[in-house]
């Protein structure tokens, strides 16, 4: 062997170590049984995310999870694939509307599998009924929530201010607050707008608040007459400011983190948005004359309503741990141990699933911390929350309404025409599908 | 010795050499090829095993997915004035690279760089350029007293704003326009000028006509890569606003990967082959009556 080929062989070693990328996550605990979790919390989350998972591997020693941070862009196409391979993690956490597809297709493990009858009953005695309603297809507990996400109304106070309004004298109907919303716009020479007082985009966000909703996982209807309301006014409102004035506001406000969030910004003084907010903008900016409240009713609402999301934590079908990913699940929301749930679920920034977490020390310190915060955990528990049905055809259908409402907030389809035209797709979609065989 | 054991022990080097390829041509891109087939006959979630459905993926598509016409549309739109506008400004790039200048190397350079960059860097960078209220693009519009248009918010802009962008990594075929440039001999120049043609028209009569079979190639390749459009629209727009940059490819992906509709995104794929190999097999049939090879 020539001395050009050993040196040859050496910068190609060399090479492939700077290159390679870094090991993933090592156990640290190799006579444990292995719990692969895929999550996609990046940012600030993944820290917490493993603080959480450190935390259960020292509370007990059968178990041992490794978290895996799968970016969101793809965590759907990775998963889908490991799982038609039959090596799929053991638990996947996921914030896309998939449980519906997911159950149908076989891909996630009924709780009630993994879980005794005895925690079974407590679950359901004890959740929060947004929690259950999330986590239940077709009769059966699929997933657990680890957070759900509640829009509440934030106002900017130093603004409102402006036009002599306090954190006394909030807007208690949808009416009151669109005319406060109006004085509160701000335009600069050339008419564009450099504030808005109020910009709601999506009226499937405020179905609730106007006494709509989208029917049942059976059969989802978009074209009722709350449903119009919602949608008129949304519309109204973008029409109001101009079309294309909102489409080129909305799109210098991309940023969603750090300073640059509108709330923080000052772009809007009255946003909805949901509970994570509180406790990025007073670590963000702790003298922020902010307050948040619960989104007032039109004449003919619903108080306390909103749309809901949920966070899923599902155990593939294909796990080879499903009884330590049910541990971990447990553990995370705190089912048997309040307290630890309390500080996984505050760390997190989320709304607790049940009273007795609500209740533990740990969250009553975050409650005391963030104190606008409390509003999200006294509405959580309201009868006005809602889901959008989940279905088989849930990913077409959040896809179609994302479209639906891009086509209304830039004037081309009227309100009526979106709501109409989604249950023609949405019929249609399925016919397709049941002709393929593919939904029920 | 039999014929083809003949033929064997003549080539079975040569075979033998290229066979890691050809191992891998088998196995990553004729069985999945024929895989795709069987799977486009399918209903197919990725999860449960295929079940025959027989021409059902591909009745749909044709008679019953308003959305398929529609990104067939858009696609089309878009290699209909991109490819063109890529050939002209290529073409015209390499003329201009041809003269012969001082700091010519660099300024080849300079423009073949954008077709090196990776494509999702690219059009992150654009989707902050072209930023309606923030970017660049219209800031400097806003000084000459013009207000730029929302390039990816509006339906109108988003689609001529993508065909733009298309121009941006033109370099890549600059380069071959220019080896295509060095190839044409310089007798044909020389007969040109002595019989006293202008600039302009020994680029009429000799510079294009010599470059017809590598504008061929663009062609080619552009249009095949412009029904494959996919990164852009993803990255940009996700298919937005209202539809207007829902290309072929990206709906095929969201049929496949949101709905977990692996069959018909099969049978998309399959159509995408046939129509590409139809344009190309009349771009061939075409080039008869413009590309010249005549040396």
């Amino acid at each position: 062997m020539t001395a050009k080929t050993v040196l040859g062989a050496l910068v190609t070693v060399a090479v492939i170590a700077v290159l390679a990328p870094p090991a993933p996550s090592v156990q640290r605990f190799p006579k444990r049984e292995r719990v692969v979790f895929w999550h996609m919390w990046g940012n600030e989350y993944q820290p917490v995310v493993e603080t959480i998972a450190r935390r259960f591997n020292a509370s007990q020693t059968r178990y041992e999870v490794v978290p895996l941070y799968v970016p969101a862009d793809g965590a759907m196409t990775k998963f889908l694939l490991s799982a038609s391979g039959g090596k799929a993690p053991d638990l996947v956490s996921q914030w896309n509307p998939v449980l519906g597809t997911w159950s149908d297709r076989g891909l996630v493990l009924p709780l009630d599998t993994v879980m005794t009858p005895a925690e079974a009953a407590r679950y359901r005695r004890e959740a929060y009924p947004i929690m259950k309603d999330h986590a239940t297809y077709r009769g059966r507990l699929m997933a657990m929530i680890a957070g759900v996400d509640v829009t509440a109304v934030y106002y900017r106070l130093d603004q409102l201010k402006e036009v002599g309004v306090d954190a006394d004298h909030l807007p208690k109907t949808m009416e009151e607050l669109m005319a406060l919303a109006r004085r509160l716009d701000r335009r600069d020479a050339s008419g564009r707008l450099r504030r808005v007082g109020f910009l709601p985009s999506s009226w499937k966000a405020l179905a609730p608040t106007f006494g709509g909703d989208f029917g049942t996982s059976e059969r989802t209807t978009f074209d009722t007459p709350a449903n119009r309301r919602a949608a008129e006014f949304v519309v109204a409102n973008q029409r109001r400011l101009g079309f294309e004035n909102v489409s080129r506001f909305m799109a210098s406000q991309a940023a969603d983190t750090g300073m640059t969030i509108p709330l923080i910004a000052g772009n809007l003084s009255i946003m909805l948005d949901g509970q994570w907010r509180v406790k990025q903008a007073d670590d963000v900016a702790p003298n922020l004359p902010y307050a948040v409240a619960p989104v007032p009713p039109p004449a003919g609402g619903r108080a306390n309503a909103s749309m809901t999301d949920p966070n899923y934590l599902m155990i593939p079908r294909a796990s080879s741990c499903p009884q330590g990913a049910w541990a971990f699940m447990k553990f995370w929301i705190g089912m048997d141990d309040a307290e630890a749930g309390g500080r996984n679920t505050s760390d997190m920034g989320w709304l607790p699933y049940c009273d007795r977490v609500a209740r533990s020390k740990a969250y009553q310190a975050y409650l005391r911390r963030y104190p606008r915060y409390r509003t999200f955990v006294d509405l959580v528990s309201s009868p006005n929350l809602q889901k959008f049905p989940v279905t088989a055809l849930q990913s077409f259908v959040t896809t179609e309404i994302g479209k639906a409402e891009e086509s209304t907030g830039r004037g081309t389809l009227a309100p009526v025409a979106a709501l109409q035209g989604l249950d023609r797709t949405l019929a249609d979609e399925t016919a397709r599908q049941r002709r393929l065989g593919n939904v029920r | 010795m039999s014929g083809a054991a003949r033929v064997w022990r003549q080539n079975r080097a040569g075979l033998l050499f290229v066979s890691p390829w050809l191992v891998g041509f088998l196995l990553l891109q004729v069985w999945p090829f024929l895989g795709s087939a069987w799977l486009s006959l399918t209903s197919y979630d990725l999860v449960s095993p295929p079940r025959y459905v027989g021409m059902e993926n591909y009745r749909t598509l044709v008679a019953d997915d308003p959305a398929f016409w529609k990104s067939l549309g858009v696609t089309l739109r878009y290699a209909l004035v991109s490819v063109p506008l890529s050939v002209v400004a290529g073409v015209a790039l390499a003329l201009l690279l041809n003269v012969e200048i001082r700091g010519q190397a660099i300024f080849r350079t300079l423009f073949y760089l954008p077709s090196v960059l990776p494509q999702v860097a690219t059009a992150v960078l654009f989707t902050w350029l072209l930023n309606p209220e923030l970017g660049l693009v219209n800031g400097v519009l806003h000084l000459v007293g013009v207000q730029g248009p929302a390039w990816l918010q509006d339906a109108r802009w988003a689609p001529w704003t993508l065909v733009f962008l298309s121009v941006w990594s033109v370099g890549g075929g600059m380069v071959i326009y220019l080896a295509g440039l060095k190839d044409v001999p310089a007798y044909l120049y020389e007969a040109a000028l002595l019989d006293g043609a202008s600039a302009w028209q020994r680029l009429r009569a000799v510079t294009l006509p010599m470059l017809t079979p590598v504008i061929f190639y663009n062609v080619v390749m552009g249009v095949i890569a412009s029904f494959q459009t996919f990164t852009e629209a993803y990255v940009m727009t996700k298919g937005g606003p209202e539809g207007s940059t829902t290309f072929y490819a990206l709906y095929l992906f969201r049929r496949a990967w949101d709905n977990l509709d692996m069959g018909y995104a099969c049978a998309m794929a399959w159509v995408l082959f046939l129509v590409i190999a139809a344009v190309t097999l009349a771009l061939f049939r075409g080039q008869k009556r413009w590309v010249n090879y005549d040396r």
